[in-house]
């Protein structure tokens, strides 16, 4: 009898731990899942600003771009922590001819689109 | 085993605050200073706090003054490259703060000072928000120290005047903490003093204080720095932090000059591409029908459809090209052969036109755009019904070919899927064009083939093919190979509806039958004697009245007027429409039913029911003589028995 009740608590001891664990797994999983979907809204918003900044900024100016414009625009670049990104903008912001930099600028307006997670 | 045990839990500890200490933890300077993670905060009397250790702030202490930004916490960003250092802490010159202009750091009655202790102690004052108050309760500190009150050998000045300035520059420097820049005595000479009463062959050594302080610092800037190497060596490279690439602050990029794109001297926009869509004009096809129908280049300025933006408000218009009659300015019914010279001259010309009834009646050519700009031609026909087709060329052709090819059907049809998929890809809405490619013309994609003709030579080139017996959506090409080889070939484009004849059934017991032998007579408003009379059909090659078959089908193809169809039966009431108006090329082909004489009852009983009725009575009638005949034969054998 007393060897029952053992095998009976070591089975739920397993069914506990099996249950603990398979929980455990789906709740990191979850977790992952919930801080990919946050990272992405926190992303999209940075780039949204940028883009924002930028076409009120740069695209709509017809006057010089002054310093602290300059600067936020690219500490908000850095802020999307985006290596292509940035390149493509360190690409615009080199042009040498309008032509370049129309080209850069359509380049960088659809990779900006293209990260904007849905 | 549990020593190793031991080590690696150990170990792993280490990894791990090892990781946790920060990346940019660095080693003060007295002459490059950044500020306090703690105190970094002044207080503006109406702004609120100053945050000159944010994260983006990168500010930096220098002898010549201060680098970088504050970020104010309802102001944003203050830029304080222009605030002056005298080396001595003492700081002058304006900072500029992006929403509250400059902020002057040695006012009348303020000033800001640095003191030996790296804090920013007195005020400064904004031009437009008052005083920015330093020191105190609002402390902002930094590891830059006036020059007077720093080490020796961390004061950016040659202290010894040996042309060598600072550790490790200076070889009388032993480390960066080091007080003295002087370099050691060589030749046996002792450091020490000599005091009075003490003996002066046995000389008491004095080490100053500063110099204890130095070799402490020695001794655990050693031990630092060997344990680091050891700990480089032990770790794996996998296990030590990743090494960041070296980024460039984004204030030295801004600094570096402005950038031609932001000059504001250029287009950034590609505005050709832009306007190419905003404002290009009308696509070619449209253009070029509005050219051939003058009309419709009227009706498409009225409604103001300049470029191709406009396109739009075309998608869902009922756009209609006239027929060769009325381009011609001629009334009803004229044959083209009867067409004066001066009338064909203006019909356009690489159109097709489609006419029926002996040619007296014209299709009305509907024109659709799609949001491409491409236009369609349509013309709706009955099954079956001639069609006659024209197409005017200004230039001499070698041949002039059609093809029928099925676009979609109403029903199945009789064709395979593949002929179906190839007869789709040949078929495709494009008005009239320069022929890109050839048209390459298998027989099993093709439904006819047919070739254009023109005897009289007056560049009206003609064809009469039937309309297809299979209600659908079908495609005219027309093919036009010129002589001048400069021209090539160029093809023509027409759909074509072809629409189920009408029927005229009746509703039984058993759905919709068809009626045959009901005669169809259409009636249509004869002007000249103010009253309806029977169509003329054979004027337009057709026969009024139509007497149905087993389809119970009729059609009539008529010109523009007002008409009422009439539909006899003998064993049906006759059935006679409500007048209605025809408009040019439309068909008459609507679906009549008939309603049966006598009534309901006469509708509900057919032969078949009849049959039903006399065989049930039939049976009832069997049961009931062998009932009595079985009574009967009862009745005398009992009366046979009593006997």
């Amino acid at each position: 009898m007393k060897n029952r009740s053992s095998i009976l608590s070591k089975v739920i001891i397993i069914v506990l731990l099996a249950g603990n664990i398979i929980w455990g797994f789906q709740y990191f999983n979850l977790k992952k899942e919930v801080e990919v979907s946050l990272h992405n809204q926190v992303l999209n918003d940075k780039v949204l600003a940028f883009t924002n900044l930028f076409i009120d900024k740069v695209l709509t100016s017809n006057t010089e771009v002054d310093f602290d414009t300059r600067l936020k625009l690219e500490n908000s670049i850095r802020e999307l922590e985006n290596k292509n990104i940035l390149t493509q903008w360190q690409k615009f912001t080199a042009s040498k001819t309008e032509a370049d930099a129309q080209i850069e600028v359509k380049n960088l307006l659809q990779m900006l689109v293209n990260n904007i997670h849905a | 085993m549990k020593i190793i045990l031991k080590s690696i839990i150990a170990l792993s500890c280490f990894v791990l605050i090892w990781n946790f200490i920060p990346a940019n933890l660095s080693i003060a300077s007295t002459t490059d200073g950044t500020i306090d993670s703690t105190y970094k905060y002044a207080w503006g009397e109406n702004i609120g706090w100053i945050n000159f250790g944010c994260d983006n702030c990168n500010a930096h202490v220098t002898d010549s003054g201060l680098s970088g930004y504050a970020l104010g916490e309802n102001t944003g960003w203050i830029y304080l490259s222009d605030v002056v250092n005298d080396n001595e802490g003492n700081l002058s010159g304006y900072a500029w703060g992006e929403n509250i202009g400059w902020i002057k750091f040695n006012p009348t009655n303020g000033g800001v000072i640095i003191n030996s202790s790296g804090e920013f102690t007195g005020s400064a004052l904004s031009e437009n928000v008052g005083w920015i108050i330093f020191g105190g309760d609002y402390k902002v500190k930094t590891d830059w120290r006036p020059a007077s009150s720093r080490i020796a050998c961390n004061n950016g000045l040659d202290d010894d005047s040996d042309g060598q300035t600072d550790y490790p520059n200076d070889t009388g420097c032993t480390s960066i903490s080091d007080t003295d820049e002087t370099n050691p005595a060589t030749g046996g000479t002792s450091s020490g003093s000599y005091l009075p009463g003490r003996n002066p062959y046995k000389p008491e050594i004095v080490v100053p204080e500063t110099k204890i302080e130095t070799i402490v610092d020695n001794i655990g800037d050693g031990i630092k720095e060997t344990s680091k190497e050891i700990i480089n060596k032990i770790i794996p490279d996998f296990l030590k932090p990743e090494k960041q690439e070296e980024e460039i602050p984004t204030e030295e990029i801004v600094r570096s000059g402005v950038p031609q794109v932001f000059s504001g001297a250029w287009n950034i926009l590609p505005r050709e591409s832009i306007n190419n869509f905003v404002l290009d004009s009308l696509p070619a096809d449209l253009l070029r029908l509005a050219n051939k129908f003058p009309d419709l280049g009227d009706t498409l300025k009225k409604v103001g459809v300049h470029k191709i933006t406009d396109i739009e408000k075309l998608m869902n218009a009922n756009l209609v090209l006239p027929g060769l009659t009325e381009i011609s300015g001629l009334p009803h019914n004229v044959s083209l052969a009867n067409l004066t010279p001066e009338s064909k001259a203006q019909i356009p010309s690489e159109i097709i036109f489609a006419r029926t009834g002996g040619q007296l009646i014209d299709f009305n050519m509907a024109l659709s755009v799609d949001d491409k700009g491409k236009t369609e031609q349509k013309i709706r026909t009955i099954v079956g019904k001639p069609l006659h087709l024209i197409v005017k060329l200004d230039n001499p052709a070698k041949s002039v070919k059609g093809y029928v090819v099925l676009k979609s059907t109403a029903k199945e049809s009789d064709l395979s899927l593949r002929e179906i998929i190839s007869s789709k890809l040949f078929a495709s809405s494009i008005l009239a064009y320069p022929e890109q490619k050839p048209v390459l013309v298998e027989n099993k994609l093709v439904l006819l083939e047919f070739e254009y003709t023109d005897p009289d030579n007056d560049g009206f080139y003609t064809a009469d093919i039937d309309s297809s017996l299979v209600e659908g959506e079908y495609e005219i090409i027309t093919v036009l190979d010129f002589e001048d080889p400069n021209m090539g070939k160029k093809e023509i484009r027409l759909i074509t509806v072809v629409d189920p004849e009408g029927y005229i059934y009746t509703n039984s017991t058993l759905g919709k039958v068809r009626i045959e032998g009901a005669t169809a007579s259409l009636y249509w408003f004869n002007g000249a004697t103010r009253d309806y009379d029977l169509w003329k059909a054979r004027e337009y090659q057709q026969i009024n009245p139509q007497i149905t078959d087993d389809t119970g089908k009729y059609s009539f193809l008529v010109p523009p007027g007002k008409y009422y169809l009439k539909v006899e039966h003998a064993r049906y009431n006759y059935y006679q429409s409500e007048i209605f108006e025809v408009t040019e090329g439309s068909g008459v082909h609507m679906n009549i039913e008939l309603k049966a004489k006598g009534g309901w009852l006469f509708r509900m009983i057919d032969w078949k029911i009849i049959l039903v009725v006399i065989l049930g009575v039939l049976l009832i009638y069997i049961f009931y003589r062998d009932k009595i005949r079985e009574k009967f034969f009862r009745n005398v054998l009992e009366d046979k028995l009593k006997v």
